[in-house]
């Protein structure tokens, strides 16, 4: 039994996949508290910028180890969150498809901020932290 | 009938214009330009009640957007109890559809921002979520009970300081009753109130608040001071408010009479396993006349089981219990099978 756990644990440290949160460089945020009060528009300016914080949809398992492993919510409680966000009036963050299209989105858009694969080319975007997702 | 054939057919409508994929709860993009956007959303809710009556929640529409970044603004009509049918007396009762919310907002900074129109009245827990699908119960607090007017026609300045930690505020001033376009529950000519919050996690919070308001219909001057107390446990919830109210009337004749209201609950919501939970409230209110003989003390528990399929749809069957002492003595067990769906 051990030895087959430590198979499997082996088998996923060795597909793990390093991720960068990053964003334009336009904004320098200085910890992960500032970047989960964007990804929550409880903090929508920068230095007068305003943040447009950007998400991989659920079917990329990075999307919930991003949210459970730099936002400490859980799925449900997200979406509970944005439930009576949006009774407020509040939009959640954009969502994408892809990693390209978050990679787009964080070269167009002044104040965005994302997350990316960090053997990606990063060098026009600032870098925050980083995280490790399947 | 006819009216929602077309409301049905007009969400259909938009749902084929719009571009992005349509997700329960988060709205329909009619319109998602860089410098305007504009979002469809609404609520819906039932209830099924132990004495045989089936009645609508609240349920409405809501039209809401962004404009050139600092604009935010939100539509909604709706309406409380539109329809219901008593099935042991055959009797049916139909009410109307109201503006509730119309405002426009500018933010200037996280710190700053001001709001002018219709909009619910910033205190508390319940008053600020109070639709059926956002609640964890059908049966209303205590609190929910005419402390102060649920809605404002008014200004609001507010705005919140530190990140995961930090503060938030919110002062509002209510012009006058006659801007009102809803039944509202207190009918004020002047209100005026704020909310001081201390933000510890991100939905972790307490709050205190105060407001003043002097009614229409019963020449009444009332002070009101709350506290509030939201604590989220992974996916438990520990909520909690209290309002202390004091009011004055001059009859008449001329003579005052005061009295003082308070009510508070505690609810506790554990997540039994995935998409179902167990919810608990006590509560109680409490009135002191200046004439003894028409105090009361009303005190009820709630026992609620919920089922989320989506975390924008839930279904309650829950059980109350409550008991009345002092003027109109009551004990009463009522029991409710209800929805509710934000869209």
């Amino acid at each position: 039994m051990k030895i087959l756990l430590f198979f499997l644990l082996l088998f996923g440290s060795l597909h793990a996949q390093q991720w960068s949160v990053v964003c334009s460089k336009k904004i320098k945020p200085k910890s992960l508290a500032e970047i989960k009060s964007f990804y929550l528009k409880k903090r929508r300016y920068f230095e007068g910028v305003k943040i447009v914080p950007i998400n991989l949809s659920y079917s990329n398992p990075a999307r919930i180890d991003f949210m459970s492993m730099v936002l400490e919510i859980e799925k449900s409680r997200w979406q509970r969150y944005w439930d009576k966000m949006h009774f407020k009036g509040f939009d959640t963050p954009v969502v994408v498809e892809s990693v390209e299209a978050m990679r787009m989105y964080l070269v167009k858009i002044p104040g965005s901020i994302g997350y990316l694969p960090s053997k990606m080319n990063r060098e026009n975007f600032y870098e925050i932290g980083n995280f490790e997702s399947k | 009938m006819k009216n929602y054939l077309s409301l049905f057919l007009l969400l259909i409508s938009f749902t084929f214009l719009s571009a992005q994929e349509y997700q329960l709860g988060r709205g329909l993009d009619v319109i998602d330009q860089e410098k305007f956007s504009l979002k469809l959303g609404g609520f819906v809710g039932a209830k099924y009640s132990s004495e045989n009556v089936l009645s609508m929640d609240h349920n409405g529409l809501m039209l809401y957007g962004n404009f050139l970044e600092k604009f935010n603004f939100l539509i909604e009509g709706s309406g409380d109890e539109t329809f219901s049918y008593d099935f042991s007396s055959g009797e049916s009762v139909r009410s109307k559809y109201y503006l509730s919310r119309a405002y426009l907002s500018y933010s200037y900074s996280d710190a700053l921002s001001f709001k002018v129109g219709e909009f619910l009245t910033p205190l508390g827990l319940f008053n600020v979520a109070y639709i059926p699908a956002l609640q964890w119960t059908a049966f209303k607090p205590y609190v929910a009970d005419g402390f102060y007017p649920k809605i404002i026609a008014g200004a609001e300045v507010s705005g919140s300081f530190g990140d995961e930690q930090g503060f938030s505020y919110s002062a509002f001033y209510h012009f006058n009753h006659r801007y009102d376009t809803n039944p509202n529950n207190v009918q004020a000519d002047e209100f005026a109130g704020a909310e001081l919050r201390y933000i510890f996690d991100y939905e972790a919070k307490v709050a205190i608040n105060f407001s003043r308001y002097k009614s229409v219909q019963s020449k009444e001057i009332s002070r009101v001071g709350g506290a509030n107390l939201l604590v989220p446990f992974n996916d438990d919830e520990l909520s909690a408010e209290f309002l202390y109210k004091v009011g004055q009337w001059k009859d008449e004749v001329g003579s005052l009479s005061t009295w003082q209201d308070y009510a508070w609950y505690a609810q506790y919501v554990r997540a039994l396993f995935s998409k179902n939970y167990l919810s608990l409230r006590v509560g109680q209110k409490v009135r002191f006349n200046s004439s003894k003989s028409r105090n009361w003390n009303d005190s009820n528990a709630v026992l609620g089981y919920i089922y989320k399929p989506y975390s924008a749809l839930s279904v309650k069957l829950e059980h109350r219990y409550r008991e009345r002492d002092g003027w109109n003595r009551l004990k009463v067990n009522e029991t409710l099978l209800s929805f509710g769906l934000l869209f």
